[in-house]
């Protein structure tokens, strides 16, 4: 458990910010999925619910990229953000554990995670 | 600038008005994560149920007590404590049990959403109001490893951002910033990216105004007057990271320890 928990981190921060522009995008059956946040106005400078979250899903999306990427693509379906990114990608589905949905993470080079009904590709 | 010099020459005053920032940046996020019920509450992405997973280890009166700081009342109530904490803080200073509500329940949303929500602004919160807490609690003779900690661990934050970008090749062709600017992600204005997309001169340009700044950062220490320009430079830097990439928690986080950066920086170099 502790070993998934940030504790040490927040003591000594690695304070790596925006070493490389790595922003992977995601797509599901098909279409684009983009976790959009409305204009920027002065005010969401004491304000910024919208845009805050629609960064924190695309960190989730960083986050599951860079778990799957260091296990198999058996167990890729047991990670908690897998299970996470399901809901996000469907909010339909009401049990990520058993349902299965297809989704790409990718970028204009690459295609970094594919899982379909034959199974999870790294 | 001589008002200036004499009110950060006294650390107290300093840490007074460092505390009331840190209490106006804890608001900010927790107002935030309030209006985001959606997405933690039963049901949204991070789900207690689904990221609970996580937490299936250990003795089971930890497990416990994790569900009861992370389920969705006991997540609205430490919610409420701390933004009651912070407006404590904004009115009244350092408060020593307020900065230690800021630090501990900043540490429990780290985990309850599995990793810092938003860069290394729960980062630097958290050790900001630890560090406080530890100049208010634990008394004259042990606050200077306390102001020594925020101010390095505040210095660093610039001086390995820059580090990190010096030694990558795109950040030096003006690519890396282009790639920032046109990710989805960030929102950018429309004419803010197309402007730098379409000049890539001015981009490297721009790419090596913020390394220089990282970089030259920890020199800063070393005169008063610089490093009263360079907290300034900070604040438009930060302003700039909102308007530009929507990055608003940056700007109060950081600038909040700037009172303390310049009351060390005034102590160093008057010794």
């Amino acid at each position: 458990m502790w070993s998934k928990l940030p504790f040490l981190t927040l003591f000594f921060p690695s304070w790596r910010f925006f070493s490389k522009a790595f922003c992977p995008q995601l797509r599901s059956e098909g279409r684009e999925i983009t976790f959009s946040s409305p204009r920027r106005k002065w005010w969401n400078l004491f304000f910024n619910s919208e845009g805050n979250r629609a960064l924190a899903q695309w960190d989730l999306v960083d986050r599951f990229l860079v778990e799957a990427q260091s296990c198999s693509p058996g167990e890729v379906e047991n990670l908690t953000t897998y299970k996470m990114l399901v809901r996000l990608v469907e909010p339909s589905k009401q049990c990520p554990e058993t349902e299965k949905i297809s989704f790409q993470i990718y970028d204009h080079e690459h295609l970094y995670f594919e899982t379909t009904s034959s199974g999870v590709h790294l | 600038m001589r008002e200036l010099l004499s009110l950060f020459s006294n650390m107290d005053s300093a840490v007074a008005l460092s505390a009331r920032l840190l209490g106006l940046s804890a608001f900010v996020q927790t107002a935030e994560y309030l209006a985001m019920a959606k997405l933690w509450r039963r049901e949204g992405v991070w789900d207690w149920n689904i990221v609970k997973e996580d937490f299936n280890y250990g003795p089971w009166p930890l497990r416990r007590a994790f569900d009861f700081f992370f389920d969705d009342a006991g997540f609205l109530t430490l919610l409420i404590l701390r933004l009651l904490a912070a407006i404590a803080l904004v009115a009244a200073g350092a408060i020593p049990m307020c900065l230690m509500v800021i630090a501990a329940s900043t540490l429990l949303i780290v985990w309850r959403f599995r990793g810092t929500f938003n860069g290394g602004s729960d980062s630097i919160t958290f050790l900001h109001a630890l560090c406080l807490w530890g100049i208010q609690g634990f008394g004259v003779k042990y606050a200077a490893i306390f102001y020594f900690y925020l101010s390095v661990q505040a210095m660093l934050s610039y001086f390995v951002a820059g580090i990190v970008k010096v030694r990558e090749q795109t950040w030096w062709t003006g690519e890396a910033l282009v790639g920032f600017l046109s990710a989805q992600r960030y929102a950018v204005p429309p004419s803010v990216s197309h402007f730098f997309g379409g000049h890539l001169t001015l981009s490297r340009l721009a790419s090596g105004v913020v390394i220089f700044y990282e970089l030259t950062f920890p020199l800063a220490f070393l005169n008063a007057r610089i490093l009263l320009g360079y907290l300034f430079l900070g604040i438009l830097f930060h302003l700039a990271n909102y308007f530009v990439l929507g990055l608003n928690r940056f700007f109060f986080s950081w600038t909040a320890t700037y009172p303390v950066l310049f009351a060390v920086g005034l102590k160093l170099t008057a010794n």
